[in-house]
């Protein structure tokens, strides 16, 4: 068939695709819709044809982006809503941090390793603490938790709001840092988290030495278990996608990260929400003038509650 | 057959082969530069919203103004690439201006999840950073982009995405040549290699200098046994014979 009869047979069908699509494209309701799919199959059959005996290149590409726009309406992502969103706290999320479990506790362990050292250091020799903390830190530490200055409490309720918002400005870019730098075979999110855990390990030894430790926990206690972990586990899904290049296994390394993007997926957002929530309880319930005793039986049964989660959530009602 | 250009081939679920043409880093480069402009203008027209509001509410309003820009800063800083990705399917006003549009490898739009690592890793493709960690040189992200053979940069690689030019725009104008030239059925039986090449040597021949088509034609000239001048004339003869019978 010579390509001007070629053209002439089909013109109406192509012309009646891309008239849909350019009502699909402005949001337009189609009175036609049900012949989609066939125009669709139209086109694709069309296309192997002209592309088999080679028609040129303006009909070839003609019918290629025709295919290309009806392939990206017709297999658009439909919005699954509420189910999903359910499904993912009570499986996805859990299962996706059970499954990274070497990760997940190497990361626990950079942040905690150096944690513990400075409290030890506290103890032992405050030196590496006044070497570690930079001096203007060391002055806010004093300002925020030393003896006799004031409490770090409220002004009034708004400034909770913009508490939160600092929060989540600060702790939420350092955690997607955390994840991306990941992707240099995991020693940028290695290094990360066990910058954090130095960083507040000498925060909290420098208190115990220069301040007044109880300020320090009653304002901290209540937040740590959504924002620490939150960090760690973002840090695990960076090490994720750093291991899928130091050891792709029997994939090539191209196909190791995309599978590595995929596990890392529920791990960066559960992280992501993680420390959002921490973002809303640092800025309006931990800086709350009420007995000690309540906000540290929130922050014991936040880090009980991650506990079971993450052990216990998901294991039988989803399995999948 | 395939294909004597730079485009991707992608076979799709139905069986029917799609071609893809993936955009290198210039033009990404300038979309992005776009995109910045872009960014810098919502915040400073938000930071004069905000600025207006606070003079009507007074020392009260402070904090929440102040959380509000803060926000705000953090949405555009984060979230500008992500929401015009995956919710204007694919283009952020950069893209758009340039013709581009990122689509999954299949050719499928982006949902969430890839338009969210692909930004995300930007962060880890514009190192090495500078000011405050908030902007860099692209230097881990052109590497990559030029060592493989689709132009991804590391987000692209694991959100699995591609950045295409979106219309394949075929400038009919400039592919008709000036004189119409008289199909010539070739002299002897061609592979479909050099039926195709005979075609896209016909299809571009305008668009070069008459030195470059005598230079570019001269292996399919050696085909027919001529060359220089008479080379061209016989092959674009025969692409058009190929290419309408």
């Amino acid at each position: 068939m010579k390509r001007s009869a070629f053209e002439e047979s089909n013109e109406a069908e192509w012309k009646e695709l891309e008239s849909s699509l350019a009502a699909l494209e402005h949001g337009l309701a189609l009175p036609n819709a049900s012949r989609l799919p066939q125009l669709y199959r139209k086109a694709c059959g069309d296309l192997a044809l002209a592309q088999h005996r080679m028609y040129g290149r303006r009909l070839c590409e003609r019918l290629n982006s025709l295919v290309i726009v009806s392939y990206q309406f017709l297999h658009a992502l439909l919005r699954r809503g509420g189910a999903q969103f359910v499904r993912f706290f009570a499986a996805t999320l859990p299962q996706a941090v059970r499954a990274e479990y070497r990760l997940v506790w190497l990361s626990f362990a950079l942040f905690f390793v150096p944690f513990g050292a400075f409290l030890l250091a506290a103890k032992y020799d405050p030196s590496w603490i006044f070497a570690t903390l930079p001096q203007g830190m060391q002055e806010m530490m004093d300002q925020s938790y030393g003896h006799g200055t004031t409490d770090p409490s409220l002004s009034n309720a708004s400034e909770g709001f913009a508490r939160f918002a600092g929060y989540i400005l600060n702790n939420v870019s350092i955690n997607f840092r955390i994840f991306a730098a990941g992707i240099i075979f995991g020693a940028g999110s290695m290094f990360m988290v066990g910058f954090q855990g130095i960083l507040i390990g000498a925060m909290f030894a420098y208190v115990h030495v220069n301040g007044d430790p109880t300020k320090l926990y009653t304002f901290a206690a209540s937040h740590s278990s959504w924002e620490l972990l939150g960090f760690i586990i973002g840090g695990a899904a960076g090490m994720r996608l750093g291991l899928a290049l130091v050891t792709p296994g029997r994939l090539t390394r191209s196909a190791a990260l995309r599978a590595a993007g995929k596990r890392a997926l529920p791990l960066l957002y559960g992280s992501m929400v993680m420390i959002s929530l921490a973002a809303v309880i640092e800025g309006n319930f931990s800086p709350l003038q009420i007995p000690a005793i309540i906000k540290y039986t929130v922050g014991i049964a936040g880090w009980v509650f991650f506990a079971v989660y993450y052990f216990f959530a998901g294991r039988k009602a989803y399995a999948a | 057959v395939a294909p004597l250009d730079t485009l991707q081939t992608i076979e799709l679920a139905g069986g029917v082969q799609i071609l893809l043409r993936p955009a290198g880093p210039l033009p990404r480069a300038l979309a992005f530069m776009l995109d910045l402009l872009f960014c810098a203008l919502i915040l400073i027209v938000g930071s004069l919203l905000l600025f207006f509001m606070g003079m009507f509410m007074g020392f009260t309003g402070v904090y929440v103004l102040g959380g509000l820009g803060m926000l705000m800063f953090f949405i555009v800083y984060w979230g500008y690439f992500v929401l015009f990705e995956v919710l204007r399917k694919g283009q952020t006003p950069g893209k758009k201006s340039l013709g581009l549009r990122v689509v999954r490898s299949t050719g499928a739009r982006v949902g969430w999840g890839a338009g969210f690592l692909r930004n995300l890793l930007r962060f880890a493709d514009m190192m090495p950073l500078f000011g405050a960690q908030l902007m860099g040189f692209y230097l881990f992200g052109t590497t990559s982009c030029l060592a493989t053979r689709r132009f991804q940069r590391l987000g692209d690689l694991i959100a699995d995405t591609v950045v295409i030019y979106d219309r394949q725009e075929i400038r009919e104008g400039l592919l008709k040549s000036r004189s119409p030239i008289a199909p010539e059925r070739p002299p002897l039986l061609l592979t479909r290699e050099e039926e195709q090449a005979f075609i896209e040597f016909a299809e571009r021949a305008s668009l070069w200098s008459d030195s470059r088509k005598e230079e570019v034609v001269a292996p399919l000239a050696a085909i027919l046994g001529v060359s220089g001048r008479e080379g061209v004339l016989r092959a674009l003869a025969i692409g058009a014979w190929i290419r309408d019978s």
